[in-house]
């Protein structure tokens, strides 16, 4: 908490414009109890950047962080295995897919309707049919990986198509943004509602750990302990469809980020949910945080879509893990 | 008979001439050839980014258009091109073919050498080559002329005056796109006394922040129209729901309208200018 605090404000100060911790707090104390507690010593651009831009993308990241995490984690649970996450089961790409088409089709038809509903409605769809295409027979791990691969080879080709035969720069480059996520859309209207979706979420996993962790140990044995495997397995469907949606539809595609950040986890407190769950919720949001918050710092006047520096950090701990043969899973 | 001789004599001369046959893939090519009388020789143009300056309509309505972007190879060499001619992204493997191809297979390429560097003398020397090329050179030191003295007519009038912080806002809503330091439109900007925001961008065009406008107050918006997102959707988008609604610029709706193709390196850059200058002008008031 405290070193969400910290780097929280550390966000806040740095950026494109640097601006004093003491402003920062003094504006966000003003602006959040709406009343003029702290006399205005700063200028009023400050207040807009301080509250409008880089209050939500802070508040933004730690929630997709979390939120990417949690995905991870239930749908590594759900497959048994470690390499499930949103990314690898092609749900990412199905709402990018989603976002590209309304950003086309809304030039097409000449009306604005937004990429972010486009990608949470074609994100949703696409989990529900890896879901279904997979869940003939049990959820067998390598089946649905291979399905996930697929669906999302199938739709980074629409996503191409779509992008090559867009009608101009502008088009192309929208699209280009929501294929590499980033924070930079960051808005409070759209904060609340991912707020109590990830909290809801949070809340129905977390009296479900006991049986996330029998279910590990594989679905006959949690069956004659008395786990409903299938209403877990609805639950599980149903919150990371939704949770990932969401995200989705907020930040655009952030890779690697469900898939590294649970095996780290594991790697420090173990396989149990109950430890596993909060501490990969808080590594997920902090991580965001932390490589936004650099990114921007690095790149000062630029925004570089946070997806690829995700990809970028992510893709090579991943392989490096993978070598060492350091991961466990479940054990 | 005499008569008849002379109309034989200027007709084989005019078209002797005619065994150029020119496709200009880029607007501002086309409007250099155009403005240069060289329609006689285009035979198909493409890329077409907005409406092409109103006294050349005429002349464009009669050259084919090949297609909205690139045009396919085989369409090109149907066509039996011998000049090639527009943005320079043409000539590559996956377009029309690398430069070294195109010329094997007999097509003349030239690019403009303005559409790689921000500076306006560049411009007329690309204006002054088609010219010689055509045997156009009156017309075309005609057109350098006239750009010339509208450019130093905006000058003359801003001698002296403080520049305005602007910024040019081309699309997108996470994350504003904008001209960078490094292109046509910031050397516009300044000449029209203008000082753009990001000029210390290496981009020309690019993707800015929010965060930076907001601190650095522009005084006047330009927003650049094209393609199908409309100019009413952008301000629109500016005022109600982009981070900046609430900075002067845009609650007082000091915005400049600039279509896309005159900022492009071509004959339109002096009126680009001098639509910016106005702009700024209201501005001063």
């Amino acid at each position: 908490m405290t070193l969400i605090f910290i780097l929280g404000t550390i966000a806040v100060t740095v950026g494109s414009v640097s601006l004093s911790p003491l402003h920062v707090w003094k504006i966000i104390i003003n602006k959040s109890l709406n009343r003029e507690i702290f006399s205005i010593e700063w200028k009023k651009s400050t207040e807009m950047i301080v509250w409008n831009l880089r209050v939500p993308r802070v508040i933004l990241s730690l929630l997709s962080g979390g939120g990417l995490s949690l995905v991870g984690i239930l749908m590594q649970a759900l497959t048994k295995n470690s390499l499930a996450s949103p990314y690898i089961l092609g749900i990412s790409s199905g709402a990018s897919t989603g976002a590209v088409i309304s950003i086309v089709l809304g030039g097409l038809l000449g009306i604005g309707f937004s990429p972010g509903i486009g990608a949470f409605i074609f994100g949703t769809l696409t989990a529900f049919l890896v879901f279904y295409l997979a869940g003939n027979g049990g959820y067998s791990s390598t089946k649905l990986v291979l399905i996930g691969v697929a669906v999302s080879s199938l739709f980074s080709g629409v996503t191409t198509f779509l992008v090559t035969t867009a009608k101009n720069e502008a088009q192309l480059r929208g699209a280009m943004f929501w294929i590499s996520g980033s924070l930079a859309g960051a808005r409070w209207d759209s904060l609340t509602t991912l707020f109590i979706v990830l909290l809801i979420s949070i809340g129905l996993i977390s009296l479900k750990y006991r049986e996330l962790n029998i279910l590990i140990a594989g679905d006959e044995l949690a069956e004659t302990l008395g786990v409903d495997v299938k209403r877990l397995r609805f639950l599980i469907v149903m919150v990371s469809t939704f949770l990932t949606g969401f995200i989705v539809s907020a930040t655009g595609v952030i890779g690697f980020v469900g898939l590294v950040i649970p095996h780290i986890c594991r790697g420090f407190v173990g396989s149990n949910h109950k430890r596993l769950i909060p501490s990969a919720i808080l590594l997920g949001a902090v991580f965001l945080l932390g490589t936004d918050t650099l990114t921007r710092a690095v790149f000062k006047t630029q925004e570089i879509p946070i997806g690829v520096i995700t990809s970028m950090l992510g893709a090579p701990f991943f392989m490096s893990m993978l070598r060492k043969n350091s991961y466990n899973f479940g054990g | 008979m005499k008569k008849l001789f002379l109309f034989l004599l200027l007709t084989t001369l005019t078209f002797s001439s005619d065994s150029i046959r020119v496709v200009s893939t880029s607007q501002f090519t086309t409007e250099m050839l155009l403005a240069i009388g060289a329609e006689d020789y285009l035979i198909g143009t493409s890329f077409l980014d907005d409406e092409i300056l109103p006294e050349l309509q005429q002349k464009y309505n009669k050259i084919p258009v090949l297609a909205a972007g690139a045009p396919t190879k085989e369409l090109f060499y149907s066509l039996n091109p011998t000049f090639l001619t527009g943005w320079q992204s043409i000539a590559t493997p996956k377009n029309l073919g690398t430069i070294e191809e195109l010329k094997e297979n007999g097509v003349e390429v030239f690019f403009t050498k303005s559409q790689k560097t921000s500076n306006i003398d560049d411009i007329y020397e690309d204006i002054l080559y088609f010219g010689k090329r055509f045997n156009l050179e009156k017309n075309a030191n005609q057109v350098v002329k006239n750009m010339k003295s509208d450019i130093e007519e905006v000058k003359s009038k801003n001698l002296g005056k403080k520049k305005i912080k602007i910024f040019a806002y081309d699309s997108q809503e996470s994350a504003p796109f904008v001209i960078g330091g490094n292109g046509i439109g910031n050397t516009m900007m300044e000449i029209a006394g203008a000082e753009n925001i990001f000029r210390k961008s290496s981009f020309s065009f690019g993707t800015g922040s929010w965060e930076k406008i907001l601190d650095e107050n522009p005084l006047a918006i330009i927003v650049i129209d094209y393609g199908d997102k409309s100019y009413e959707s952008k301000i629109d988008f500016l005022k109600n729901r982009s981070p900046i609604s609430e900075l002067e610029a845009v609650k007082k709706d000091r915005f400049i309208r600039i279509p896309l193709s005159y900022l492009s390196s071509g004959i339109k850059v002096s009126k680009g200018i001098e639509k910016i200058s106005e702009g700024l002008s209201e501005e001063q008031k």
